[in-house]
């Protein structure tokens, strides 16, 4: 006994395992699906074992008896077994019935009598009701192009008829709802095109017959595959690019700050100036210590580059000058008398300062007339001039001394004969431009004269070296550095071209005051 | 009244895997030839129903040429065809041109087409 419990267990095992294993697709989910897909009252389906299975749906659990009756061919009728069960995914309850012996090709009439009376009768080929598992091992991969994804799956275990399936590929992006759906008959793969590139998608199977020789139900769906499609070349490009010409910019920017390294650091961190180098030693050797250095220095350094600049007592420099024979009247003589000085200075200048170089504008000179006009006595204290180095000049024919306690550098005469002559006394008559006092020059009137008459007369004629009748014009260098621009020709062209304006200028303020403003000069030899 | 003398047309999955390739031809063939002379029998005075028949002797005859080129084609048929009485559990009677039709119709998608799909010839590649 104890042995054929034994082997009893073992037998009743291996039915619930055939049982389990050959399952496929549980009659629960078919039944399920078949609840929602048939419109027949009495539903039937084939499954992949060929056995045809009939059941009924029943609202109220009653203690009805149910009675099936099925015949193929229309031959003899025969009874089936009706059974029961609760399906949960819809929960209702369905009475079935599974024929013992299925035939196909031929009509197959089946009734369900219940308490005696005809509930259902249907006619049906076995052939129709096929009811397939869904496909296998459904794969999806990309395809190594961009927006295409391969996808490939097994048939169901379906004995002759794996060439007989038609295939729906259903796929969407991952949480979309809007899919789209491709037939694919008899063949196992398929090739996804269009589609987004750098996207997840998700891919559903399922599969029927074809309908030739036997039909069926859809299958239900399988369950989904996610795949993701290859990233578009166009981003991967963009993104190339956009690297590739930064690092370019990048290493452009490093060869110009390589190569002017030194004039952008001068810039960003310009070097403190430091004024050693113009005092050598004082930091070095002398530690900061200034008067050390200046003794042992002598102050050599500082006597070359100031001595320009200490008080030196003046020295008093005659200028001879002479009226030029260009033709110009009296009124630019004035501008011109600072250039002509200024190049006569320059010219004889071993006891010259070095400080004249260009005679002020013109409107300096208004300025400088105007303010010896209305403070003649301050000429001695003009800041301009601190000569007071005074001069007689002789004229010949005059008896009349000119005492010039100023000069002014505007007060200028072309000269043309060297200095020396200046000394030579025969018969020299000298005028004494006091160009620099105007207010201390007397009346025009034989005050003075000029031996360059003849030049202004003659403006074309040149200064003849007719004697020693020079007009002087002592220039005193009080020392005062003034720089100024250096006479040019083009200067020289403006001053004659305020002509006019000094004329007028001299006439409205000094007059007669001013002996050379519009007069012919005289000179005597 | 007249019949007709169809094959039968009922497949048993159970028994036709049991049966070799040779017995499944045989029944294929006499069933070709019961269709052949079944349809020949110009009974029939409906003019489009007559010309139907006439493309099924065609058809009927194509389907013979095939088999023999699948060496499935016997030499001869166990069956008679005449008029004596269906000795065979292959054939039926039908009593009608339409009843024929739509039993051929079921032989040729049953017994014919499982004959030609297990033939070597008309197996598909599996890729």
């Amino acid at each position: 006994m104890r042995k054929m419990d034994g082997n009893g267990l073992k037998v009743v095992f291996m039915l619930c395992l055939a049982f389990v294993t050959t399952g496929g697709q549980s009659f629960e989910s078919t039944v399920s699906q078949l609840l929602r897909d048939e419109t027949e009252d009495l539903k039937c389906f084939v499954d992949r074992k060929k056995d045809l299975t009939c059941f009924w749906e029943v609202e109220e659990a009653r203690n009805d008896q149910y009675t099936f009756m099925y015949s193929f061919e229309n031959k003899k009728k025969m009874p089936c077994v009706v059974s029961s069960r609760f399906v949960l995914a819809s929960n209702k309850t369905v009475f079935f019935c599974k024929l013992p012996k299925t035939l196909f090709f031929v009509a197959l009439d089946v009734q369900v009598f219940r308490d005696g009376r005809t509930l259902y009768n249907r006619s049906l080929k076995a052939e129709n009701v096929f009811f397939v598992d869904p496909p296998r091992n459904l794969t999806v991969m990309s395809s190594g192009k961009e927006g295409q994804l391969n996808v490939s799956w097994l048939p169901p275990l379906l004995k002759h008829m794996d060439d007989i399936m038609i295939y729906e590929v259903r796929y969407a992006v991952e949480g979309s709802h809007m899919g789209k759906v491709e037939e694919k008959a008899a063949s196992t793969t398929l090739v996804l095109r269009d589609l987004q590139s750098g996207t997840r998608y998700k891919v559903w199977v399922r599969v029927k017959l074809d309908g030739v020789s036997y039909k069926s139900y859809w299958s239900s769906w399988t369950d989904p595959v996610f795949a993701d499609t290859l990233p578009s070349d166009m981003d991967l490009l963009i993104v190339l690019l956009v690297l590739s010409i930064g690092l370019i910019l990048f290493l452009l920017s490093l060869t110009v700050i390589l190569s002017h390294h030194k004039f952008l650091l001068k810039k960003l961190w310009p070097d403190i100036p430091t004024p050693e180098h113009k005092f050598p030693d004082l930091f070095t050797v002398y530690k900061g210590d200034f008067k050390e250095w200046m003794s042992q220095n002598n102050g050599s350094i500082w006597g070359r580059s100031v001595h320009v600049f200490t008080e030196e007592p003046p020295s008093p420099v005659e200028i001879l000058s002479e009226v030029s024979p260009t033709s110009y009247d009296t009124s630019p003589r004035e501008e011109r008398k600072p250039t002509e000085e200024v190049e006569e200075s320059e010219q004889t200048d071993s006891g010259l300062m070095g400080g004249w170089r260009e005679p002020p504008h013109a409107n300096w000179l208004m300025e400088q007339m105007r303010a010896l006009q209305e403070n003649p006595e301050s000429l001695s204290q003009s800041t301009l001039l601190q000569s007071h180095d005074t001069y007689v000049a002789l004229n010949q024919n005059s008896q009349h001394v000119q005492e010039v306690s100023e000069r002014q550098t505007d007060d200028v005469f072309e000269e043309t004969l060297p200095l020396q002559a200046l000394f030579t006394t025969e018969g020299t008559s000298s005028l004494s431009a006091s160009h620099s006092d105007l207010g201390s020059l007397p009346q025009s009137s034989g005050s003075g004269r000029l031996s360059s008459q003849s030049s202004f007369e003659d403006p074309n004629h040149t200064w003849p070296p007719k004697g020693p009748g020079y007009t002087y014009m002592a220039v005193a260098d009080s020392g005062i550095s003034m720089d100024y621009s250096p006479m040019s020709s083009s200067n020289i062209a403006e001053l004659r071209k305020h002509r006019i304006y000094t004329n007028e200028y001299k006439n409205e303020i000094f007059g007669n005051k001013w002996p050379f403003s519009s007069q012919h000069v005289e000179s005597g030899y | 009244m007249k019949s007709y003398f169809v094959p039968q047309s009922r497949v048993d999955f159970a028994v036709w895997e049991n049966i070799d390739v040779q017995g499944q031809a045989m029944e294929v063939q006499t069933g070709r030839s019961l269709l052949a002379l079944s349809t020949a029998k110009k009974t029939v005075s409906n003019s489009s129903l007559a010309s139907t028949l006439d493309n099924n002797i065609s058809n009927i005859h194509i389907l013979g040429q095939i088999l023999h080129s699948l060496d499935l084609q016997q030499a001869r048929s166990t069956v008679l065809p005449d008029d004596s009485a269906p000795a065979s559990s292959q054939m039926q009677e039908v009593s009608s041109p339409p009843e024929l039709l739509q039993v051929q119709s079921s032989f040729l998608r049953g017994k014919v087409r499982l004959l030609l799909s297990a033939a070597p010839a008309c197996q598909r590649q599996n890729s």
